[in-house]
């Protein structure tokens, strides 16, 4: 879809933005059921919350392109989560969710993108929520009659804190927690964390030895 | 372990052993038939396997010939699984790690091509019965290998039938695979693996996370499938006592590759004679011998694995005569939606003692826990008596800390008490890491250890044995006799007799009710009893060896995830719009979707909506009531934004002497804009009606030009998609677990705090799943070759015509209004 040779994805990193777009498909269903009965309760504000909340929808691309650090990891996350959310949680959004993917993808991976992929630090993480948030406002604003309103600058401001809270610095602490566990060591960003001795230090005693063998291969360990 | 090592060599005479004798590693040995000699499949020289974190396997020496049946063998921990993953081609390209050596299979070098290169030669069974079928349908996910293969759809259809039957599957091709139970599932992925024709079958401890019902029926067709001729098999498998059964010796492959702790090769032979010389040692480093070579006493293999607890430390507080009974069920009768799974149970557990609970697959074992734990009200009957702790069959479904300390000061306890339960754990030297890296056994001694922090009287656990190698099961099993010895009264479900011996009484279930309370002993005298239990081979299961699964309680996707399983899932069965083409109907509905963002006037899209309720309703055989249940979330929306609309906009105030300001363009605005939600809304509710996953998918790929790989992710996300509710009720209720009894003495609903850390572990399971899938994916030769679709969905006049159709239809309503 995207890039040639060793950049492409491969069919693992496929296999886990799908999964990602499902996991979180999922489980926006099961915590929208709480939030759609605040929403009533808040009445006309309910309108204006949903940019409370709509950080949380970025949440896949930034981990995807922490996790895979490759050229176009976000957009293909954002567009594959919304085929998801489409065809198989059928999103009343429809089929227009796609160009709002697009645009979430590309304001989201475009921060990553500028380091080339080397720099996952709070800063763009907080900047790719920002942006992924920010670009798809608009079209958003176009899809839902917001232009015209008294409250379009409220709703710009409201919408951009929620993108940098939710869709950047909540995507980082998801990333840390989940290399932690382990079930990031075969990705990318597991072979990155290899690299740095700094993140080494979650890995338990099980990779005491490895900043000390980086040249020819890791120490084989005997018990 | 002296007198036992006597037996060991007496029982089986050493004959013809190779090279190994010496018991040093890396020997290589010839094949043991003595036939002529098979294809060449497999060519190793020195070829050795390096993890980053230092682990690794080999170097092994040696080839693999058609015809042979390789038994893989070490404890748990020696790298088994990465080398068949090696000679299945997914180092490095799945598993980070470096190789050395020369590795050939079929003629390709596996580190070198990866996985779907030696799809050809190699199939793959692995041990978790989920991940075994990738896609959403049984008789797709069979297909998928040959589609891959580019086999022509005429043929498909004979070789899917030829497969399931010969693993006694034949009826399941219709069926979801969320639908099968874990043995089926199993003989399914066998047929998948199967269904190209390999010529070498790596299976990774197939039966391992089955329970005892299914295992029979899964090892007859395994075995089936590596006798089948020309065809060469490497099997791991940790319940080798389980797996030889009677037979014994007899009943395991005839050659044997042995790996020591450090996943050195310490023999390569004849079994009965690799058995024989290092029968004694490998059961030392925790392995589960056949019985012959050794059944032994249950202190057999203290400190195998890890650490193992101090048994002396626990011991003698509690009075062995006191025992008191500390929680009492009367009259229970257990079950769920309209389904009684038992009725009449009368139990008590006492202090200072283990109770095992016994009894087939589905029998209700872990419906009984639940209820003494207090996680479910039952239906009848009451529990009484102290507080229970349940640890769950699977550790990770509880976890909440993000490192081992913080898992148990997650109870709690004071830090000294913290402290001396990672020593008593031997997990000290683990107190920072992650609980999710630690081994099987690790995170079982580390559930049983939180639950003891917890102080509650009584402990429940879930088969707390399952899965472990034999060093590691009786650590687990020491902890919970440690627990009786200190005044709790522990309760424990099993399948496995051995694991029987820690036990003081023995409760069977069947036939709905508590069939007897006995002695170990005397069930073990008993063989009807036995039987009654599952212990015992016969006495009557389901058709097929194993009930059917109890359906996902609860909470469900609220639409198409549990469709009534088999029939009626083929186009047509949602109306007449379910046969039409799915990229046309996604197609038509964007167009829609753009024509309605151009319209500002509520009448049209008014019209627009009516015609469309008509058009779904008839279209998917949508009732009026599944039409409210679909509208009635965007419905509020909607409503959110006329109001939001009314209040929000400048211009014409028609009633001026309200507190707010309402304008009549924000009416006019705000209807439309609701009016758009809502048409949208509709048309996505009635494209998701009408399209199954699969013909989306297939559609998308041949008409929408989708890269099969992505079609087929997809496609196996959808299968994912449906074992979220299970996944995610077993993580709530075990979450639920943690906490304290509420003043009604039940377990309460779980708040915001704990519902992330379950979403959490969710997240983590699902990266596993990725990574298993998409491993299966390639084994089932997924690439970027030429395929062909064994189903294809066409793409016919009916299409243009409801095309042409609709388009009218909007442009007169565009016209008029």
């Amino acid at each position: 879809m995207s890039g040639q040779g060793a950049r492409r994805l491969t069919l693992r990193e496929i296999v886990l933005i799908v999964v990602l777009g499902v996991v979180f498909g999922f489980l926006y269903w099961v915590f929208v059921q709480a939030w759609n009965g605040l929403a009533i309760l808040m009445g006309p504000a309910g309108d204006l919350a949903q940019h409370v909340l709509a950080g949380s929808w970025l949440l896949v691309a930034p981990v995807a392109v922490a996790i895979i650090r490759k050229p176009g990891s976000g957009v293909i996350a954002e567009l594959l989560a919304a085929v998801v959310e489409v065809v198989f949680l059928g999103s009343p959004v429809g089929p227009l969710l796609i160009i709002s993917a697009l645009l979430q993808g590309i304001g989201s991976e475009l921060p990553f993108a500028l380091t080339r992929y080397r720099r996952f630090t709070w800063t763009t993480f907080a900047l790719s929520g920002a942006l992924g948030a920010g670009l798809v406002f608009f079209w958003s604003a176009l899809r839902f009659g917001w232009f015209g309103q008294d409250i379009l600058l409220l709703r710009l401001g409201m919408q951009v804190v929620s993108g940098i809270i939710l869709g950047g610095l909540l995507a980082k602490m998801l990333v840390g927690a989940l290399l932690s566990t382990g079930v990031l060591d075969n990705f990318a960003i597991g072979a990155a964390g290899e690299n740095s001795s700094a993140e080494n230090a979650t890995a338990g005693p099980g990779a005491a030895g490895t900043a000390a063998a980086t040249e020819a291969g890791p120490q084989r360990r005997v018990h | 372990m002296a007198a036992e090592s006597r037996e060991v060599a007496a029982a089986t005479a050493p004959s013809g052993v190779t090279g190994a004798g010496a018991g040093a590693a890396s020997a290589p040995a010839r094949t043991v038939t003595g036939e002529e000699p098979g294809e060449l499949l497999v060519e190793a020289q020195e070829f050795e396997i390096v993890l980053p974190s230092g682990d690794g396997v080999g170097p092994f020496s040696g080839t693999i010939r058609a015809g042979e049946q390789i038994l893989l063998l070490g404890p748990s921990g020696s790298g088994k699984s990465t080398l068949l993953r090696g000679l299945a081609g997914a180092i490095p390209s799945h598993v980070r790690a470096t190789t050395r050596g020369s590795l050939l299979v079929g003629g390709a070098d596996p580190v070198q091509e990866g996985v779907v290169a030696l799809a050809d030669t190699v199939g793959f069974l692995g041990q978790d019965p989920v991940s075994g079928i990738c896609l959403p349908q049984v008789d797709d996910d069979v297909a998928l290998p040959l589609e891959n293969r580019a086999v022509p759809p005429q043929q498909i259809t004979p070789r899917i039938t030829q497969a399931l039957t010969a693993v006694g599957a034949a009826e399941l091709g219709p069926r979801r695979a969320s639908t099968l139970s874990g043995g089926q599932m199993q003989r399914v992925a066998l047929a998948t693996a199967s269904v190209p024709r390999p010529r070498l079958l790596l299976l990774d401890e197939p039966t391992a996370m089955l329970d005892a019902d299914g295992v029979a029926a899964v090892r007859a067709q395994v075995r089936a499938a590596m006798t089948r001729p020309g065809v060469a098999s490497v099997l791991v498998e940790h319940r080798l006592d389980e797996w030889a059964g009677a037979l014994g010796t007899a009943g395991l492959p005839e050659r044997t590759i042995a790996l020591d702790r450090s996943g050195r090769v310490l023999a390569d032979g004849p079994t009965p004679a690799v058995l024989a010389e290092h029968g004694p040692a490998l059961q030392e480093m925790g392995c589960w011998l056949p019985q012959e070579s050794g059944r032994s006493a249950p202190t057999g293999g203290t400190g195998a694995d890890e650490t193992a607890t101090d048994e002396s430390a626990a011991g003698g507080t509690a009075a062995e005569t006191d025992h008191r009974p500390l929680l009492t069920a009367r009259g229970l009768q257990l079950g769920y939606g309209s389904r009684e799974v038992l009725s009449g149970i009368d139990l008590e557990l006492r202090a200072g003692e283990v109770l095992a609970i016994v009894g087939r697959n589905g029998a209700g074992k872990s419906t009984l826990l639940s209820a003494l734990a207090r996680l479910d009200a039952p239906r009848g009957g009451r529990v009484d008596g102290a507080a229970a702790g349940l640890v769950l069959q699977r550790p990770e479904a509880q976890f909440v800390g993000s490192t081992v300390r913080a898992e148990l000061a997650d109870t709690g306890a004071s830090p000294d008490r913290i402290e001396q339960m990672l020593q008593r754990l031997g997990l000290s030297a683990w107190e920072g890491t992650s609980p999710y890296r630690l081994s099987g056994g690790q995170q079982r001694r580390l559930s049983l250890g939180a639950m003891l922090l917890r102080d509650r009287p009584v402990l429940l656990a879930d088969e707390p044995g399952f899965g472990l190698d034999r060093g590691a099961h009786h650590v687990a099993m020491q902890l919970l006799r440690d627990a009786a010895q200190d005044g709790r009264a522990v309760a424990f479900t099993t399948h496995d007799p051995q694991a029987l011996q820690v036990a003081d009484r023995v409760a069977v279930i069947a036939h709905g009710r508590l069939e007897r309370v006995c002695t170990p002993a005397q069930l073990l005298g008993d063989r009807d009893l036995q039987q009654a239990a599952g212990l015992a081979p016969g006495g009557g299961a389901g058709r097929d060896g194993e009930p059917a699964p109890v359906p996902a309680q609860g909470q469900d996707l609220g639409r198409a995830s549990r469709r009534p399983a088999s029939p009626g899932h083929g186009p047509g069965s949602h109306g007449p719009l379910s046969r039409a083409n799915p990229t046309v109907l996604l197609g038509m509905l964007t167009a829609l979707s753009v024509v309605c963002l151009f319209l500002f006037d509520p009448t049209p899209l008014l019209v627009l909506y009516g015609l469309l309720v008509a058009g779904v309703m008839a279209g998917t055989r949508l009732g009026p009531r599944g039409l409210l249940r679909g509208q009635a979330p965007f419905a509020m929306f909607a409503a959110g934004i006329l109001v939001v609309n009314m209040l929000s906009r400048p211009g014409h105030e028609p009633w001026p002497e309200l507190p707010v300001r309402i304008t009549a363009e924000g009416i006019e605005i705000g209807a439309a804009l609701a009016l758009r939600a809502l048409v949208i809304g509709l048309g996505a509710l009635g494209v998701a009606r009408a399209c199954d996953a699969r013909r989306m998918m297939v559609s998308l790929q041949t008409h929408a030009r989708i890269p099969a790989r992505y079609a087929v992710a997809l496609l196996a996300g959808r299968r994912l998609l449906d074992e979220l509710p299970a996944q995610w009720r077993t993580l709530t209720r075990a979450h639920r677990l943690r906490l304290d009894l509420d003043r009604h003495g039940q377990v309460p609903p779980l708040g915001p705090r704990r519902m992330l850390t379950c979403a959490f572990a969710l997240l983590v399971d699902g990266v596993r799943s990725a990574e298993r899938i998409a491993f299966a994916l390639e084994s089932r030769g997924l690439g970027e070759g030429p395929r062909s679709v064994w189903r294809p969905v066409p793409l016919t006049g009916r299409d243009a015509l409801l095309v042409a159709g609709t388009a009218a239809v909007v442009a007169l309503v565009l016209v008029v209004f």
